[in-house]
């Protein structure tokens, strides 16, 4: 991997706060000059130590009602705005590349009628909400990373904690649940993009929409629109959460805020596909089909 | 009992000591200025008199309340009775000057059930400009503001809570003299009104000796001098008379 995993909380974040942001990293020359495999493993550890607590504390602030309704409500319609034309993008093109393929190969060998019903499928289950997670990791997490971090070398975020307002209730917690509120909508939205996208170059191929359609309602369930969901909420929560711990974690002015909306792109991508692959095994194991 | 009671403070990070046993005793009302070189600590000591940064060892007594090794939210308590102006205002920059001074009122009044009337707050942020020499900016943001500007909403921001304690992080640097007296005068003034007990960051001599009740001059994370402008000028600590010299006219090389 080219970005070395660190989970410092900036020296802002230092000061012993047990119940809202993790102390992090006492010593940051070991985690940057880390060539061993113990500190890499060390470091890798702090920071899944680390995004625990965060999480921790972000679900016991959400829990509590701790979030004002128009900071939620900002942050949704910002990650709406940001994100939703990239989505529209990415699955219409992907779905309607994947239809030309499978189109013309079930031309030729025969399945027709299963054309529809493997796209939507594998959209419902997959592609939603992965095309999905990554747009807005890519969109929206970046723009979130980049914004805690501007606040935090610019010192607003001192200035919040110097008022008494929590980093962790007024930046985190909104985000965090915008995210995870926002992601399974942006994921059905890839869902009917993908899926329209595909219908228009199958039928371009030769596969009508009526056969299209009927393979879509013999091979799918709601079932699996249900698991794209699950899937979708899981990656919400984990860009909104990594997003606003790379924010958090920069040092080092502008160059710090660049390399934190990176290291926040790599890190959100790197955990949808990890978290897919754990969601994939749980849902097909206990029932699914 | 004072106000406010350093003792022992040690700051260090890695690998180097930046706040070395510092012991400051602030009394209710006083307003001490800090001065030193800088990277001597000014900014440090008041970060850590706010809780925003934590002690290696020592204590802090904020009326009476050791904050180091206070949770965060044990801190917010004191924070509450605490304000700081940022030496570069640290304004939040997605908000207008209005909402950036009614930020901590509003969060907090929230929080506590009674929220106070539109009208109220208009008239406390026109009161606020008014003194900061900034009249009718309420709509302007952050990144219309020159520096100075910025800094004296910074200033106002910090005074809308009616904090009890005060910390000023250089407050009149890169203002023009007349501005900075008025600065002077509203330090003063915020004393006054309720005794609020102040501690100002300043290299600007002639503001420390007008506002100050005692001086504290830090050299390389140490309190080398503490007492009356009266002793400062007396003092035969070398870097007092250094620093006072370096402001005489005639006396810059
Ligand atoms: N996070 C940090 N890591 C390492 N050293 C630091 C850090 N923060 C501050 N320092 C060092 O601590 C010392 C004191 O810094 P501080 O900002 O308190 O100085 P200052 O007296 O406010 O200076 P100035 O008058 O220039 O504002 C400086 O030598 C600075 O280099
Ligand atoms: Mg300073």
């Amino acid at each position: 991997m080219t970005f070395t995993m660190r989970s410092g909380y900036t020296d802002a974040m230092q000061s012993e706060s047990p119940h809202d942001i993790p102390a992090a990293v006492k010593d940051h020359s070991t985690s940057d000059s880390g060539v061993g495999f113990f500190e890499a493993l060390s470091g890798i550890l702090e920071a899944v130590g680390d995004s625990a607590i965060l999480a921790w504390n972000t679900l016991i602030t959400v829990l509590q009602g701790g979030i004002s309704p128009r900071d939620l409500l900002a942050q949704m319609s910002a990650i709406g705005a940001d994100s939703m034309f990239v989505v529209l993008i990415v699955t219409t093109s992907t779905g309607a590349v994947f239809a030309l393929y499978a189109a013309r190969q079930a031309m030729q060998f025969g399945f027709a009628q299963f054309v529809g019903g493997g796209i939507a499928y594998t959209f419902f289950n997959e592609l939603g909400p992965v095309l999905g997670g990554v747009a807005l990791a890519a969109r929206s997490g970046a723009a979130i990373a980049a914004e805690i971090g501007s606040m935090v070398v610019t010192e607003q975020v001192d200035a919040l904690r110097a008022m008494a307002v929590s980093p962790l209730r007024y930046l985190v917690a909104p985000r965090v649940l915008a995210a995870l509120i926002m992601m399974p909508l942006l994921a059905i939205i890839s869902d009917v993009c993908g899926l329209i996208g595909s219908m228009f170059t199958s039928r371009m191929n030769g596969v009508t929409p009526s056969v299209y359609w009927e393979s879509v309602r013999t091979m799918c369930h709601v079932s699996d629109v249900r698991n794209g969901l699950v899937k979708a909420c899981v990656f919400g929560f984990l860009i909104g959460l990594s997003a606003c711990m790379q924010g958090l974690s920069t040092e080092g002015g502008a160059t710090g805020v660049g390399k934190a909306t990176t290291r926040s792109v790599v890190m959100c991508v790197v955990l949808i596909f990890i978290a897919d692959v754990i969601i994939a095994r749980l849902l097909t194991g206990v029932g699914g089909h | 009992m004072s106000a406010i009671q350093v003792k022992d403070l040690i700051y260090e990070v890695p690998g180097k000591r930046i706040l070395d046993h510092i012991n400051l005793e602030i009394n209710a009302g006083e307003i001490v200025s800090i001065m030193g070189q800088s990277g001597s600590g000014k900014t440090s000591l008041l970060k850590m008199l706010t809780g925003l940064r934590a002690a290696t060892s020592g204590s802090i007594l904020i009326d009476g309340v050791d904050i180091v090794g206070l949770s965060e939210r044990e801190l917010d308590k004191v924070r509450l009775k605490t304000g700081l102006v940022f030496q570069y205002a640290a304004l939040f920059d997605s908000l207008n000057v209005y909402d950036n001074i009614v930020f901590g009122v509003t969060r907090h009044k929230v929080s506590s059930g009674a929220r106070p009337g539109r009208a109220q707050l208009d008239q406390m942020v026109s009161e606020l400009l008014a003194e900061v020499e900034l009249p009718g900016m309420e709509e302007r943001m952050p990144s219309q503001l020159s520096g100075g500007q910025q800094k004296r909403i910074g200033l106002a921001r910090a005074l809308a809570m009616k904090p009890e304690f005060v910390f000023y992080d250089e407050p009149t640097s890169g203002l023009d003299p007349i501005t900075a007296r008025t600065i002077d005068d509203l330090i003063i003034t915020t004393r006054d009104r309720n005794q609020v007990t102040s501690v100002v960051v300043s290299h600007d001599l002639a503001s420390i000796f007008r506002i100050s009740d005692r001086i504290a001059m830090l050299d390389q994370g140490r309190v080398v001098f503490y007492g009356t402008p009266e002793e400062a000028r007396l003092s035969k600590v070398d870097m007092v008379q250094r620093f006072i010299a370096s402001e005489l006219p005639g006396a810059a090389h």
